[in-house]
């Protein structure tokens, strides 16, 4: 089937930035507790690349490994930055810069999702 | 009318190419990109249709731009309603061609 | 990954709560900056703060933020002269709210920008939920 390639790679990152808008998330709603250290996931090649070898081990047979069933990106704590005295190193503006870059992202994977399934259902017909 | 139909040589090819089939999605083997699906309807829609896959994909990588990516999208589907409109017409001009040989 | 979106949703709503506290907290501090005792000798108001720690949801996996504890601040009482007050001591002098206008100011700003970036998640994931449910409609 055409576009496939595309739409599981597509998936992916659908769940690859939602992983990482909870992260953040975290991250703005605890700027003010002691001691705590900003997080984030592992950068999306990273995912693909353990979630290939899920795939690669899972059983052949299972062509559509559903997202799902794959492992979550891992998360990773940010020790560097300027930390309050506190031990508190959370930035609200990379946060939120960081946010934006999510939003973003999701817009242009969730049009494109759209425009090749629009492609594929015409080119069915 | 008949003449200019048959004619176009590519156009014939399309129709030989073509599986006039009730479900196409039967026809269609297991591969990846538009190639079984497209084969004979144009170089061009076939280059766009990859090229937008391509820059798709590498935009979902981090690869490509935003920008790119949306623009490649828009010439693939552009080309690709073209190609299809074409192989319309060709398939009903084919059909009709058959119901007049008795 | 259960539903990360929705725990997006669920842990900018619980900074939304938190920070609120904080604002009300600050806002008790700023209201009673001058408060002092009615008797002679005794203590002013003393001010308050507050401590957020991380908390997970049992039920979605998710880690929120909430109010550990509202503490009063033991930073010992000024003095002002001011010997017709009611809670002026033997010598004339009154113990004064351990409040700093400024420190506080400068609090309540933080809060409130911590809280409109709690915001700004909320609605951004709402957002997020609604292009992918969006997805069904319209595609063809």
């Amino acid at each position: 089937m055409p576009g496939i390639q595309l739409m599981n790679l597509a998936v992916q990152k659908a769940d690859w930035l939602s992983v990482r808008q909870s992260i953040l998330a975290q991250n703005v709603a605890n700027a003010n507790t002691p001691s705590y250290h900003a997080k984030d996931i592992v950068p999306f090649e990273s995912f693909l690349d353990s979630a290939q070898l899920t795939m690669a081990t899972s059983n052949e047979r299972h062509i559509n490994v559903s997202a799902s069933a794959l492992e979550s990106p891992q998360v990773k704590q940010d020790r560097s930055g300027e930390s309050a005295h506190s031990g508190n190193n959370v930035s609200l503006e990379n946060e939120l810069l960081k946010l934006g870059e999510t939003n973003s992202q999701f817009a242009l994977n969730t049009g494109l999702i759209k425009s090749f399934h629009r492609m594929i259902s015409a080119s069915l017909k | 009318m008949i003449t200019s139909a048959i004619g176009d040589s590519k156009a014939l090819q399309a129709i030989q190419n073509t599986p006039v089939q009730p479900n196409g999605a039967e026809m269609l083997s297991a591969s990846e990109g538009f190639e079984k699906i497209l084969n004979g309807l144009g170089a061009n829609a076939f280059e766009a249709l990859r090229t937008g896959e391509a820059t798709a994909i590498a935009a979902i990588e981090g690869k490509a731009s935003t920008q790119q990516a949306v623009m490649a999208t828009m010439e693939a589907e552009k080309s690709l309603q073209a190609a299809l409109a074409i192989r319309d017409k060709v398939v009903s001009a084919f059909l009709e061609i058959s119901r007049m040989q008795i | 990954m259960g539903d990360a979106l929705i725990s997006a949703m669920k842990t900018s709503a619980s900074g939304l709560e938190a920070q609120s506290m904080r604002v009300r907290i600050i806002s008790e501090n700023l209201a009673n900056a001058q408060s002092t005792g009615s008797t002679p000798g005794s203590d002013p108001f003393r001010r308050k703060t507050i401590t957020f720690g991380e908390e997970l949801d049992r039920m979605s996996g998710a880690t929120l933020v909430d109010v550990k504890s509202v503490q009063t601040d033991q930073t010992p009482f000024g003095l002002e002269f001011d010997p017709g007050n009611p809670a002026a001591n033997a010598a004339g002098y009154v113990k004064m709210p351990n409040v700093n206008l400024i420190l506080e100011m400068a609090d309540m700003r933080e809060a409130n920008r911590s809280y409109e970036s709690n915001l700004q998640v909320v609605k951004q994931s709402r957002e997020m939920i609604s292009m992918t449910i969006d997805l069904l409609r319209g595609g063809n």
